[in-house]
């Protein structure tokens, strides 16, 4: 499937500033699903943000939704026609933040979604507050001295709450975001792919890193392929490790209620 | 094949600058009609899809996987 028939081309140029990681996660979709996915069957749900915006520009039917309750529409949407493939993408903000308690649960149940966490480490769309994923001592519109608070790591809380698959990559490794994807999308249970994403004008032009391929290389320090981790779910050192936190084959939240209802 | 800039697309961030290996992108004068600084494409010879012919299984693609707005294609020479 070429890219003009997987993305609204219409629409283009993308509503993103330039150098926005937005845009790399969308090659990066389309770059892993297009020798499977069905648009008639997918379904993308978006909360509210930059991220969240990905939704519509992608040839499938598509939810917009309230701040932070994609995970939960979508939930309704899957149970509603078990058939549908449910993509779930939104910001940290979004999924993380406001959606906190959503994750964990929809992880808890293992319920069968794709979740795409696009962390860029700010509020990008309201102005560039801090979120909870923003790294310590980080500068942004609220934190005008630094950030005092040490971040979530999300995907470590989302394999710890039971996720048939948790990953984390970088828009700097988009070879490995492109596999890690495909792995997700034919998966059952709760999946979630957290992609570590830049955003010039929130994040860079706070902390002084004003061209988007100075940001790049900044991002592409913090990262490491991981080894060994401890589970801790808080960013201690600003280094963000990079690699697949969960792997494994719980039964998912539609087998179980099919079983349960005999 | 070798790579081509859609002007009408680019917003000129130059990524493909920063991502590309071989150094094929460099920055140019040539300002879009959205007021974007483009880069140009300045050794397509260098670019490792500089012999493939069309239907061959291109490698690398750092450069399209790496623009944030869906602006570089691989075309025919």
């Amino acid at each position: 499937m070429e890219i003009e028939e997987f993305f609204r081309m219409d629409r283009w140029p993308n509503s993103y500033c330039p150098g926005c990681g937005n845009g790399i996660v969308m090659n990066c979709m389309h770059r892993a699903m297009r020798d499977m996915v069905n648009l008639d069957r997918l379904v993308m749900v978006g909360g509210i943000g930059c991220s969240a915006r990905i939704d519509g520009y992608v040839f499938s039917d598509a939810i917009h939704t309230t701040h932070g309750r994609a995970i939960a529409f979508a939930t309704g949407i899957k149970l509603g026609n078990p058939e549908l493939d449910v993509i779930v993408i939104g910001g940290d903000g979004d999924i993380g933040a406001i959606g906190g308690n959503h994750l964990i649960n929809a992880a808890r149940r293992n319920m069968d979604l794709l979740v795409i966490c696009v962390n860029n480490w700010i509020y990008g769309m309201t102005g560039g507050q801090i979120s909870p994923a923003s790294p310590h001592e980080c500068m942004s519109t609220t934190t005008p001295l630094g950030n005092p608070e040490y971040s979530f790591e999300f995907v470590k809380l989302v394999a710890e709450c039971g996720a048939n698959y948790a990953a984390r990559w970088s828009i700097t490794h988009p070879f490995q975001l492109v596999n890690c994807l495909k792995t997700a999308f034919q998966k059952k249970g709760f999946r979630f792919v957290e992609v570590l994403s830049i955003c010039p004008t929130g994040f860079g032009r706070n902390n002084k890193i004003n061209e988007p391929a100075e940001l790049y290389k900044f991002l592409k320090e913090k990262t490491y392929i991981m080894k060994d981790e401890n589970r801790i779910a808080v960013n201690l050192d600003g280094k963000f490790p990079l690699g697949e936190f969960a792997n494994i084959d719980r039964e998912s939240y539609i087998e179980s209620l099919k079983k349960i209802r005999g | 094949m070798h790579p081509e800039i859609n002007p009408d697309y680019c917003k000129g961030c130059h990524l493909c600058i920063h991502v590309c290996p071989r150094k094929v992108y460099s920055k140019s004068e040539k300002i879009s009609k959205r007021g974007a600084v483009l880069p140009n494409v300045e050794h397509p010879d260098k670019c490792v899809n500089a012999k493939k012919k069309k239907g061959e299984e291109l490698s690398c693609e750092l450069c399209v996987l790496s623009c944030p707005d869906q602006a570089i294609k691989f075309l025919e020479d």
